[in-house]
């Protein structure tokens, strides 16, 4: 097996399983034709949704997850298909497994949250057992775990949330990145926007509360 | 006051960065597209890079000064003039124009 021209070398089979894994929905992202998709975990709520964008590392997994504690349910942990209708970007499940640290994987159980896995025995490969609904984004939440932080919240002007959701775009064959930064342009002015600091999931569960409560969803 | 959407710069990281000749009448590149949302932010694209810049409303209004006819130094003044209850205006001002031009953004006019 190649990329890019080069041979890719997996060190075991679920290295193997996680890289062919990892370029079948990487191949499916770069030929969509979506007006918007973006590296974010994203949750629905009575007809409204979150969404998460983040680089790897921030804690999108944990937290999509956790959000089930609030009601929130998964619609994707990592990549975060768009639909644009007339007034609005529907956000749309994509529902891969997601990657939890033993650490983690015990902090969402431990809170009562059901998952299955280790999806096909691969280590630290899990999804949830209940998913939520396509629905319209209501926010744009930047999260970014960092440890021993207290939670702190702060809104985002218009212009930084768009680029939050373009910095999180992919690179793709039938989209153009001005088409994308023109989408994100879209989105950011409709939504509000926030960045959350946090240091464990029930600091950043509150600060999820905090923000849904202020805007009344 | 900018946001790379790669790496949030805030300002620039150092007074030494920050240096710009106030007399250089900075002139924002014409191929970069510039957006103005409802809140008075701006986001740019630029077509050589694809990358998005966000800029705050004062962002902004340097970005709109930036036309090649007000030196750095009027620039600075004329925010410094807008918002006098904030006393590092100018300063903050100064240094956004050189991280504008350090990122190739605006050119520098002599």
């Amino acid at each position: 097996m190649t990329q890019h021209g080069e041979p890719m070398v997996a060190h075991g089979e679920d290295a193997l399983l996680r890289e062919v894994e990892r370029l079948a929905f990487e191949a499916a992202v770069t030929f969509s034709d979506l007006s918007l998709i973006v590296h974010a975990g994203t949750v629905s709520r009575n007809g409204g949704a979150l969404i998460l964008p983040a680089t790897s590392g921030a804690g999108k997994t944990t937290l999509t997850y956790g959000l089930a504690l609030r009601g929130w349910l998964p619609l994707n942990d990592d990549i975060c298909p768009m639909r644009e209708e007339s007034r609005a970007f529907v956000a749309l499940g994509c529902p891969r497994c997601g990657h939890l640290s033993v650490g983690s994987e015990l902090r969402v159980r431990g809170g009562g949250i059901d998952l299955e896995g280790p999806v096909a025995d691969v280590s630290c490969y899990f999804r949830p057992v209940r998913w939520g609904e396509p629905a319209p984004v209501r926010a744009i939440i930047t999260p970014r775990y960092q440890a021993g932080a207290e939670v702190s919240i702060a809104a985002l002007t218009q212009a930084e949330g768009a680029a939050a959701l373009y910095g999180s775009t992919f690179r793709r064959e039938r989209v153009s990145r001005h088409d994308e930064w023109a989408a994100a342009l879209r989105l950011g002015s409709r939504v509000p926007a926030f960045s959350l600091t946090y240091g464990s999931l029930d600091s950043a569960l509150a600060g999820m509360d905090t923000i849904t409560e202020a805007l009344h969803i | 006051m900018v946001e790379n959407t790669e790496d949030r710069v805030g300002v620039a990281r150092t007074r030494e960065d920050a240096r710009v000749d106030e007399h250089v009448h900075p002139r924002r590149r014409d191929d970069v597209e510039t957006a103005i949302l409802p809140d008075g932010s701006c986001l740019l694209f630029d077509p050589v890079t694809n990358n998005g810049h966000a800029l705050n409303a004062s962002g902004a209004f340097i970005w709109d000064c930036c036309d090649g006819k007000m030196s750095v130094g009027a620039v600075a003044d004329e925010l410094a003039k807008l918002l006098p209850s904030e006393p590092e205006m100018r300063s903050q001002a100064l240094e956004m124009i050189a991280l504008l031009l350090r990122m190739g953004l605006v050119t520098p006019l002599a």
